[in-house]
């Protein structure tokens, strides 16, 4: 029970009820009556009040009529309402999702005008208990003190503990919406950091009472079976959501410029359906936001499966050629008892996928490539991703150091220019900055010299000490290959199983450096990637080995540069998503970056590092633009980047029923638009209070009659 | 007597009960209760002395037909009552002494304060047609009726008399003076303490009285000053004391008697307000507080040699008289 007003409650029942049995005593309208003799009254009236003080109050039935009827009043007064078991006093934080799914549109009311997100019926209903939580004052013994966390991909504390009503709605009230991913991890951790008692597996010490921590979330959490709740932690799972959201995303968007013909795309898509009936729908490719193809025919996507609850089904499966209608609603209704069903048990929706090819066209420019589905949902932000595909270019590539069989590889590649420097000339261009003349350079055996470190840039080293971390601390001999990371784009068509090295270089790789090919004796391949420079470093010299007489080693030297080289323009074509860090390379004497987002407002941003354009965390999709001047040139520069959800996760956005920590499922309450669920129940009181009242009139009539 | 006699229950109302009053005495006593108590004679458990013969004989020896002794003539005796034939044959004086048939001293005292208008029937009503009935069988039989009341507010609370009343002749005299009395509180009266106190009362009826004989005093002793020092004065005079205790149903049962609700009793004597609340509790602390109180006088009374009789006014007085108080052994 929570009371919106206790405090008028109390004070009208202070001065009423006393003022009502007052009266009693003092308007009582006694009859008077001669009487021969008080004497004996008198005795008897004393034995009873020895015993019974308010003797004449007993048995008053209009008097009790009466009091029942003040008491209803002042309690209606004090709007008492049923409560979820939020707590008055003591600590509460309040955690909202701010993931991407939290933008879904589904708890619009019919008819509405505006959409309302999830997010903004989260904040509301947020809003709403922490009035609560403040309201009353005097005698809500202190309301305690509540703080506010938002969550999506990381966890902000937007308000520490703060017994500011004001504050703490200001706190929700400035929660903008991400198109994150969903952690609640860092979101408890802090929590209970500021609540004083952060190990989960422990009770909180004495006195201190954890804190109340209420969340406003889809219940879609990643992480939520890696997290524990603690033994006596007070969870509040407030889900917001309908069960019926309609969701249907893209997932996976990419292109790709076929190498015989640098100038043609081809774009391929990813449908993910949620629902758990198929849909119908057409998608979209556009081009620099011209429409350039709509799928000739709706794409099927077939219905989400449910998991974990019995045999997985696939209710929608059989219902769709000309079924009567009743049959139709008959497998709806189905379909959504399996859904709620699914969702109360913890069971995982797994999305129905669907795949888009489209033709190939010629796009020789850059230009930014969307696919976007038409078939409107609750969740419009995964209804389109985007790709900047960068213009048809060839590589620049310089080989420092002796050459090799590399050489042979290299002239033969269709490159733009392919130059052989020396390494002084190479030392001599970073010292005058025209380094960047060049995509990737090639060093063989290149150790730079004491003093000089190498500079932004793209870089395959064959044996030599590009970096300090990796100096070798011996030499092995006689190594054979052991295993190697096939799936990176480098092994691509390369199988080095019969690699054997007479002499290779004993590295003991630093954390942040990726072991690409390992042998007997240790690594043999690396991939570091440090702000701006990225080396693929091989620990041997080909000549050393039997490497260069294999067919891998031809398919190898082409693969590591188009890697490097494209490595500055990955996220283009990758695309990025929300949450992460864009890093860009830019030239090193650009000044005046600005960064343009998608919704038009311009950001300068300050630049950590020259020739680096460092920006994150994203939070919104869209695409991005980065300017810069350049000296020299008159012309701005613009650098394009995509940010897309691109999460099968977040797009699964039916609100799970319970929060199912690993070791506890913690039961969610609805929140819906336009208001709370909690119903007041005033007007009860009010009712009650009448018919109290009519009650009392008759007994009156009756005992005036 | 504090049981009800089957009949309609008696209706309170809010109003000081309306009386029909007696105003003849015909009200007081009729001709058919007169020609039943003609029957009747009021009886002492002892035969007393009187000073005017009467019908019953007495210890002492005196003036009447049955000769009884002589004795020696002594300085004041009665010259009349000297045997001359002695004188004349022996010189001597002596006097005749015959067995003496005496009367009876009959004294009714009647409580006229203000708490004797009350009840229904009416207390006083019921006190004067009980001591008229009393009476007249006094004035039957002979007896030497006195009638004395006291309380009355009219009267300045003192006490009235009437006394050496004798014979039937004298029936018309008595009801006139019962018919005199008013209990009716004087609106006038500042003070209603300055009534004669009960004690007061009984102190000057125990020093006025002459003789001996019964003494009957109707009263409803509800009183706040207490009845034991008053109804002291009267032991040790060689009367016998009946306390007849009228008591109107409503202060026997107030419950049954419509005494409900929320009421401000206002005490007619003093004005003494309660406020009660009637309850159940509070009834049954009342009953057990007016059995205690009637309980404590009978015990009081029966130790001093006094006969309380405790009456409720509904009880028919042909009933009271021929029956119960025949039992009693007041009358015969």
């Amino acid at each position: 029970m929570t009371w919106l007003t206790p405090l008028a409650g109390v004070l009208i029942a202070a001065v009423t009820v006393p003022l009502l049995v007052a009266l009693y005593f003092l308007k009582l309208r006694r009859q008077p009556r001669p009487i021969a003799s008080t004497l004996l009254w008198k005795r008897s009236l004393e034995d009873l009040r020895a015993n019974a003080p308010f003797q004449r109050l007993r048995m008053n039935i209009l008097l009790l009529l009466q009091l029942l009827v003040l008491a209803l009043l002042a309690i209606a007064l004090a709007q008492p309402q049923v409560d979820t078991g939020l707590r008055r006093g003591g600590k509460t934080v309040i955690l909202i999702d701010n993931s991407a799914s939290m933008n879904a549109t589904d708890l619009s009311e019919e008819g509405a005008t505006t959409l309302v997100t999830r997010l903004q019926v989260a904040k509301d209903a947020a809003i709403a208990q922490v009035e609560k939580l403040f309201a009353g004052g005097l005698f809500s013994g202190g309301s305690g003190e509540v703080m506010v966390v938002a969550f999506a991909d990381r966890a902000d504390v937007r308000c520490p503990f703060s017994d500011s009503r004001n504050q703490v709605i200001d706190a929700i009230k400035s929660i903008q919406p991400t198109d994150g991913r969903t952690r609640i991890g860092e979101a408890l951790q802090l929590a209970r950091a500021f609540a004083n008692s952060a190990n989960p597996d422990e009770a909180p010490p004495e006195g201190i009472e954890a804190a109340a921590l209420v969340i406003f979330s889809d219940g879609r959490i990643e992480d939520i079976d890696t997290q524990a709740k603690k033994t006596g932690e007070s969870i509040i799972y407030n889900r917001v959501g309908s069960k019926d959201a309609d969701n249907v995303a893209v997932v996976r968007v990419a292109a790709e410029r076929s190498p015989d013909d640098p100038d043609r795309i081809q774009v391929f898509a990813s449908l993910a359906n949620s629902n758990l009936t198929e849909v119908r729908c057409d998608v979209q490719l556009s081009v620099d936001d011209n429409a350039k193809a709509i799928t000739p025919e709706p794409i099927v996507v077939p219905p989400a499966r449910v998991e974990g609850v019995g045999e997985s089904r696939n209710p929608a499966g059989s219902s769709g050629d000309g079924a009567a209608s009743a049959a139709d609603k008959t497998a709806e209704k189905a379909v959504s008892d399996a859904q709620a069903k699914a969702l109360g048990n913890g069971a995982s929706l797994t999305p129905g996928r669907e795949q888009v090819v489209f033709l190939p066209f010629a796009q020789p420019r850059d230009s930014v490539i969307a696919v976007a589905q038409l078939r409107r949902d609750d969740l419009p932000i995964d209804d389109a991703a985007a790709l900047v595909v960068p213009p048809a270019r060839r590589l620049r590539v310089a080989l420092v150091g002796p050459a090799g069989f590399e050489r042979i590889i290299l002239r033969g590649m269709p490159l733009e220019t392919f130059a052989e420097l020396s390494a002084g000339e190479f030392e001599a261009s970073i010292t005058d900055g025209t380094y960047e003349r060049f995509d990737v350079y090639v060093l063989k055996g290149y150790t730079p010299p004491e003093g000089m470190k190498l500079p932004p840039g793209r870089y395959l080293s064959f044996a030599g000490v590009p970096i300090p971390e990796l100096a070798p601390y011996a030499e092995h001999e006689r190594v054979f290959f052991r295993t190697a990371r096939q799936e990176h784009p480098v092994f691509r068509s390369v199988n080095p199983n019969d690699l054997y090295v007479g002499k290779a270089q004993a590295i003991s790789p630093p954390r942040d450096v990726d072991v690409l090919m390992e042998g007997t004796e240790g690594p043999l391949m690396l991939a570091v990637d440090r702000g701006g420079t990225r080396i693929l470093h091989v620990a041997f010299d080909p000549t050393d080995s039997n490497w260069p007489l294999a067919r891998s080693f031809v398919n190898f030297v082409p693969n590591a540069l188009e890697w490097l080289g494209s490595s500055g323009d990955a996220l283009a074509l990758a695309g990025l998503q929300p949450g992460a860090t864009a890093s860009i390379r830019i030239p090193s004497a650009a000044s005046n970056v600005v960064l343009l987002h998608p919704d038009g407002h311009e950001e300068p941003v300050a630049l950590r590092e020259p020739g680096q354009f460092v920006w994150g965390p994203i939070q919104r999709v869209g695409i991005y633009a980065v300017t810069w001047d350049e000296s020299g040139s008159s012309e701005k520069q613009t650098r394009r980047f995509a940010v897309n959800l691109l999460n099968p996760a977040e797009s699964v956005i039916v609100p799970a029923e319970d929060l199912s920590f690993v070791n506890e499922a913690v039961a969610g309450g609805n929140v819906v638009a336009g208001g709370n669920a909690r119903s007041s129940l005033w007007p009860l009181l009010l009712a009650l209070a009448l018919v109290l009242l009519v009650v009392e009139w008759w007994v009156y009539q009756r005992r005036t009659a | 007597m504090t049981a009800f006699p089957p009949g309609t229950p008696t209706t309170f109302t809010n109003k000081p009960p309306v009386l029909r009053r007696p105003s003849k005495i015909d009200d007081l006593i009729d001709g058919r209760l007169m020609a039943r108590l003609d029957q009747l004679d009021v009886m002492s458990r002892k035969i007393f002395a009187g000073k005017v013969q009467g019908e019953r004989r007495s210890k002492r020896r005196g003036i009447s037909v049955e000769f009884a002794d002589f004795r020696p003539y002594v300085h004041g005796d009665d010259l009349r009552f000297v045997d001359w034939n002695i004188y004349g044959r022996l010189d001597r004086l002596f006097l005749k002494v015959f067995l003496e048939e005496e009367d009876l001293s009959l004294l009714i005292a009647v409580d006229t304060s203000a708490s004797m208008r009350w009840g229904n029937p009416d207390k006083f009503v019921f006190a004067q047609r009980l001591a008229m009935a009393l009476g007249y069988i006094g004035l039957v039989n002979h007896n030497r009726v006195s009638m004395v009341s006291w309380g009355s507010a009219a009267n300045g609370g003192g006490v009235q008399r009437l006394s050496g009343m004798r014979g039937r002749r004298r029936t018309a005299e008595m009801g006139q003076w019962l018919l005199r009395q008013d209990p009716t509180p004087d609106p006038k009266s500042v003070d209603p303490l300055t009534a004669l106190s009960f004690d007061d009362a009984m102190r000057s009826i125990a020093l006025a009285r002459q003789g001996r004989g019964v003494m009957v005093i109707i009263s409803d002793f509800l009183l706040k000053q207490g009845y034991e020092k008053g109804l002291r004065y009267l032991t040790g005079g060689g009367y016998d004391v009946f306390a007849m205790q009228v008591l109107s149903p409503e202060e026997i049962d107030p419950a049954a008697n419509g005494v409900a609700g929320d009421l401000r009793l206002v005490d007619v004597e003093d004005n003494d307000v309660n406020e009660v609340t009637v309850t159940p509790p509070l009834l049954k602390a009342y009953r057990d507080r007016l059995n205690a109180y009637c309980g404590t006088m009978r015990e009081f009374c029966v130790r001093r040699g006094i006969s309380h009789v405790l009456v409720d006014t509904q009880t028919d007085l042909d009933e009271l008289l021929l029956d119960y108080l025949r039992k009693r052994g007041l009358l015969r």
